[in-house]
């Protein structure tokens, strides 16, 4: 029978220092994604460092800053006032991301860290580079009328599910991270890792990283933003196409879900924006100029274009 | 509109809802056994193999673990099953057929031994070339899913032919009023369409509690059909029916998907081998493998006079009913009959075939046939409508059948008003009124057979603490059986609910009842209900006469109270030496077929689609319970708006996808998509009509199915009225999206 180890930790420091100790550990936050991947085989951890405890639960206003524990459930965060005041995308992506029975379990530093809904992926009987590095990728002819249409690989083609981490994105977000050799900080545009060869490596934390918080800059007071999430089913489903928008005055920033392998940063978009403030169809145009469809999910592109451009339209324009 | 009863016509609360809401309904996985044994299923993860071998070693060393039960353990039986074609071993027995196919059982003390022994069984396959899409099965030449000829189950109707092809049976209707061709001006269309595997869905898998003992079989099991089930496991491991018994606890919804024989096979398998009670528990993903809706093509002609006038209907479907029958036959029977639709053709040429594939076994799902074949039918009378330039309402209600006209020779005649139904529907949706672009609106009728069988028999009793007991076999499965069995044995015997209970079911006690299927449970259980009410009135009436020395003539009974003049008494004492009861049966039903009575199938809908984005929004649907009677309104209604929203998910989400190798690979509620709250139409409206021309008591007649069948066509014709003809279900985002470009760039100039 499998045997599994359960430790409870009460310092930062201390889940850390456990981690590290044992490459077969693995933190256990909200458990709505790492209980089930364990159950069917995709997750194999044998010990499991609950971090529950630890005293990361707090939101703090600290200057410009909103500052969030990772401990911090998606509910509670999208009820705070400021959220919804001021960062109405973010309340958007939290509100579309999951039920309430979900959102009132699962953290933040999870929800940043979820694992991608491909089917081979989670099916340990099929072929999936992510999981088994090397043995191929069973999406790239199989099912995959979900999967991603940007930063794709020859060896994985999995969409990243997160709405939150698509709002965040937009959002210029930082994760803080506390690790065997001490606390640093990485901006979540850089905080996730394309596919290439390596699909396995999803972010940049190594064994032992502790997510400890994010910290999300208030956008100038008059900024309207939101997130627009198009899918199969009106609640309890993943995005097929989403789009955040951020237009602070005289910047728009942009990112997509539901389309690509990392939460998308849409860069090229936003430089034809800076150009052209109201060139919502050239900049969803330039964003989708290099997407690699499959067989089945050529529907995407046109999908995210136009979800872009009503995004744009309904925030962005003047 | 029928005035109310003393309980009949009534919308009372259901006796039942307390204890489903509070929790304190006990379903199967809640049954408290002594000394149970939990049990896990090793399935394959393979389409189609041979078994090379079956090493159960490493499950055996797991602590807790009692035994692994495999096809060796039953060498001395005859370990196949099914009801309709007994094609199906319990376990694989050296071949398997579909990806999920039972090789072994592990039974172990906890469950969570079980389910960590199942792992380390190991299997070595031989892997065989799969059949996986229907068409390919059925193709000439094809390779065989099973090589021996078919053998007839229990309940296969005598004189069914059954072949050797993986297309093993077909229905054929033929028939012609007028004994020509198409004429040369007629407007013809024609077109192949599909239809998904779906998945039912009840909210509980399927639940068997089995124990064996040196009297027989014991079984609790989350049934439909527990005479049915007896049967068969009396058949299967050969033992005289009285030795097998079958109790039925709360039920967690069937939709078909808990009909005829499923789990308990396999569980009593495991008892009889282990010799202590076992409990099996499926969850979604094994309940998924285990039944599930049949996937379908079909390629349709409809030849139209220039006048408007149908001239005939031709259709050819094949019905992918997996690696075994289960109710195939019967599924693709009822797809024949709906492909005609209810109109005056002149000729009607149909082949439905059952067809075996490399994919789970296929068997009931609400509506079967219906759901099927009414919107293929449906969308070729508009498109017809569309070439003539006749709007889609009038040109049914030109063709349309009148009551008591022949839909299928040799069936009952048509029992209900269609045109009067199709109207109700057009009223409520401004048929005519003008409508924004990318919206639409849909009309659909049809009828399909229902009832299937009168054998239903019921015991109604008058114990001694004044209540009544109703025994009948028609399961509560959450439509709402047991209230209105208890009010119709109310209203006969003039007594308030609180005085009817309705017993569960245990075969050792209760009267025959065929099966809780083919919306027969208000109409066939219902009538034996109310024979067996008015056979005790009678009793009670006699025996107060006797009581008082007062002719039986004098006497009233109402409220629990028998009155003669001036003096009355409760019932309960004419029960003080013991119980009084009565026996009552549905025979006097009859029909030829399946059909005691024709459940009407129109519904209309509204649709609005985005064409940005493909996704169809419903804001209003309108459903007509043709009912004839309503014995309770509130259940009629919910009865389709349920419906309604399993429509939803078949017409515009739900679809089983597997992989090239036959895996089903949305196996969760996550990745398959059954609507929620959010999906519900804005507007759900319920015509109620009552006609009181049902066989059942009171003049009432079944529902509950027939939304499956009106809704969908309904549904499909109005995203066509919207601009976008469909062939293929479910009419997803993405599908609707593609077929707009597709529309756009064939009819774009040049």
């Amino acid at each position: 029978m499998r045997t599994l180890e359960y430790v409870r930790v009460g310092e930062p420091a201390q889940a850390v220092a456990e981690l590290a100790a044992d490459p077969a550990a693995a933190f256990l936050a909200g458990g709505t994604t790492q209980l089930d991947l364990m159950k069917i085989g995709t997750v194999t951890a044998r010990r499991l460092v609950d971090i529950t405890r630890l005293p990361l639960r707090d939101v703090t206003f600290d200057g410009g800053d909103l500052r969030v524990g990772a401990l911090v459930t998606m509910e509670r965060l999208a009820r705070e006032p400021v959220v919804a005041q001021r960062l109405p995308v973010l309340r958007d992506a939290l509100l579309a991301g999951a039920s309430v029975q979900l959102r009132n379990a699962a953290t933040i530093g999870g929800n940043l860290l979820q694992r991608t809904r491909c089917p081979y992926f989670r099916d340990v009987a099929t072929a999936c580079n992510k999981r088994d590095p090397g043995a191929g990728c069973a999406a790239l002819e199989g099912v995959h009328r979900n999967h991603a249409i940007l930063g794709t690989s020859p060896h994985c083609i999995a969409t990243h599910p997160s709405d939150l981490a698509v709002a965040l994105v937009a959002l210029d977000a930082v994760v803080r991270l506390l690790g065997p050799d001490g606390p640093r900080t990485v901006p979540l545009t850089g905080f996730y890792l394309p596919p290439d060869d390596t699909p396995r490596l999803e972010t940049v934390l190594r064994h032992g990283d502790l997510v400890t918080g994010v910290d999300i800059p208030l956008p100038a007071q008059g900024t309207r933003s939101g997130y627009l999430k198009v899918r199969d089913r009106a609640s309890y489903d993943f995005a097929l196409a989403s789009a955040a928008v951020v237009a602070d005055p005289g910047r728009t920033r942009v990112a997509l879900g539901g389309v690509a392998t990392v939460p998308w940063r849409a860069r090229r978009a936003e430089a034809v924006l800076r150009e052209a403030p109201e060139a919502f169809v050239a900049a969803a145009g330039a964003e989708l100029a290099d997407a690699e469809p499959r067989r089945d999910n050529g529907y995407k592109v046109e999908l995210a274009r136009r979800t872009l451009i009503r995004a744009l339209s309904t925030w962005a324009a003047p | 509109m029928i005035p109310a009863g003393t309980a009949v016509g009534r919308s009372v609360v259901r006796p039942d809802l307390a204890a489903k809401l509070s929790g304190a309904a006990v379903y199967g996985a809640d049954l408290p056994v002594a000394g149970v044994l939990h049990v896990k299923l090793l399935r394959s993860v393979v389409a189609h193999a041979r078994i090379a071998a079956v090493d159960p070693a490493a499950a055996l060393e797991v602590p807790g673990v009692v035994a692994v039960v495999t096809a060796a353990d039953l060498v001395d039986l005859d370990a196949t099953w099914g009801h309709y074609v007994r094609d199906r071993p319990i376990f694989a027995d050296g071949v398997v057929r579909f990806a999920g196919e039972i090789v072994a059982a592990v039974a172990a003390e906890t469950e969570e031994a079980a389910a960590a022994a199942v792992t380390t069984i190991e299997v070595e396959y031989d892997e065989l070339p799969a059949l996986l899409d229907v068409a390919a099965a059925a193709a000439p030449g094809a390779a065989r899913v099973h090589d021996r000829a078919p053998r007839p189950g229990f309940a296969c109707p005598p004189g069914t032919e059954l072949g050797m092809d993986n297309a093993f049976y077909h229905h054929g209707l033929q028939h012609e009023r007028v004994a020509e061709v198409d004429e040369a001006g007629a407007v013809v269309v024609q077109h192949e369409y599909i239809f998904p595997a779906v998945y039912q869905y009840a909210m509980e898998p399927h639940v068997v509690v089995a124990s064996w003992e040196p009297d027989g079989i014991s079984v609790h099991s989350s049934c439909q059909h527990p005479f049915l089930v007896r049967q068969e496991l009396a058949t299967v491991f050969g033992l005289p029916l009285e030795r097998v018994r079958v109790r039925v606890p709360f039920v967690g919804g069937g939709f078909g998907s808990k009909s005829y024989t499923k789990m308990e096979p396999v569980a009593v398998a495991v008892a009889r081998a282990v010799g202590r009670p076992v409990r099996l528990v499926n969850r979604v993903e094994d309940a998924m493998v285990t039944t599930r809706r049949h996937g379908m093509r079909c390629r349709m002609r409809t030849a139209v006079r220039p006048d408007g006038r149908f001239v005939s209907r031709q259709a050819w479907i094949w019905m992918d009913t997996g690696a075994y029958a289960d109710n195939g036959p019967t599924v693709t029977m009822v797809a024949g009959m709906a492909a005609v639709g209810p109109y005056r053709w002149d000729r009607v040429d149909i082949d439905a075939a059952c067809v075996y594939t490399h994919l789970p076994p296929s068997g009931s799902y609400r509506g079967f046939g219906a759901a099927h074949l009414q919107w293929v039918g449906e969308s070729q009378v508009d498109e017809v409508a569309a070439l003539l330039g006749i709007d889609r309402l009038e040109l049914r209600l030109r063709n349309l059948l009148d009551r008591g006209e022949t839909l299928i020779p040799g069936q009952r005649p048509l029992d209900a008003d269609l045109a009067g139904d199709l109207r109700e529907v057009a009223k409520r949706l401004d048929w005519g009124g003008a409508l924004p672009a990318w919206r639409g609106r849909g009309i659909s009728v049809g009828v399909s057979p229902a009832g299937v069988s009168a054998r239903s028999a019921a015991r109604v009793e008058l114990r001694p603490d004044g209540r009544v007991m109703v025994l009948v076999g028609s399961q509560e499965i959450g439509q709402g059986a047991r209230t209105v069995h208890a009010q119709i044995a109310a209203e006969v015997l003039g007594l308030g609910m609180e005085r009817v209970v309705v017993l569960p079911t245990d075969t050792d006690h209760t009267p025959y009842d065929r099966s809780t299927g083919a919306s027969r449970s208000t109409t066939v259980a219902g009538l034996a209900v109310q024979r067996a009410s008015e056979r005790l009135r009678t009793a009670l009436l006699a025996a107060a006469a006797e009581h008082g020395g007062v002719p039986v003539d004098e006497l009233t009974l109402r409220d629990g109270r028998i009155s003669t003049g001036k003096r009355s008494w409760d019932i309960a004492e004419l029960a003080a030496a013991g119980p009084i009861g009565a026996d009552g049966d549905a025979s006097e039903l009859t029909g030829a077929g399946p059909a005691l009575f024709w459940e009407v199938c129109v519904a209309g809908a509204e649709v609005s689609v985005d064409p940005e984005t493909g996704l169809v929004e419903v804001p209003r649907v309108v459903t007509v319970a043709d009912v004839g009677r309503a014995v309770n309104p509130s259940l009629v209604e919910r009865q389709d708006e349920g419906c309604t929203l399993q429509v939803i998910g078949n017409a515009f989400f739900e679809e089983m996808r597997f992989s090239e190798d036959g895996v089903l690979l949305n196996d969760s509620l996550l990745d398959y998509r059954v609507p929620t709250l959010t999906d519900v139409p804005a507007e759900m409206i319920c015509v109620i009509v009552e006609n009181g021309d049902g066989p059942g008591p009171f003049g009432a007649k079944g529902c509950g199915e027939g939304v499956f069948g009106g809704l969908t066509a309904a549904l499909v014709s109005a995203v066509t009225d919207a601009g976008v003809p469909v062939r293929e279900l479910p009419m997803s985002p993405d599908r609707v999206w593609r077929w707009i470009q597709q529309t756009t760039s064939d009819t774009a100039p040049g």
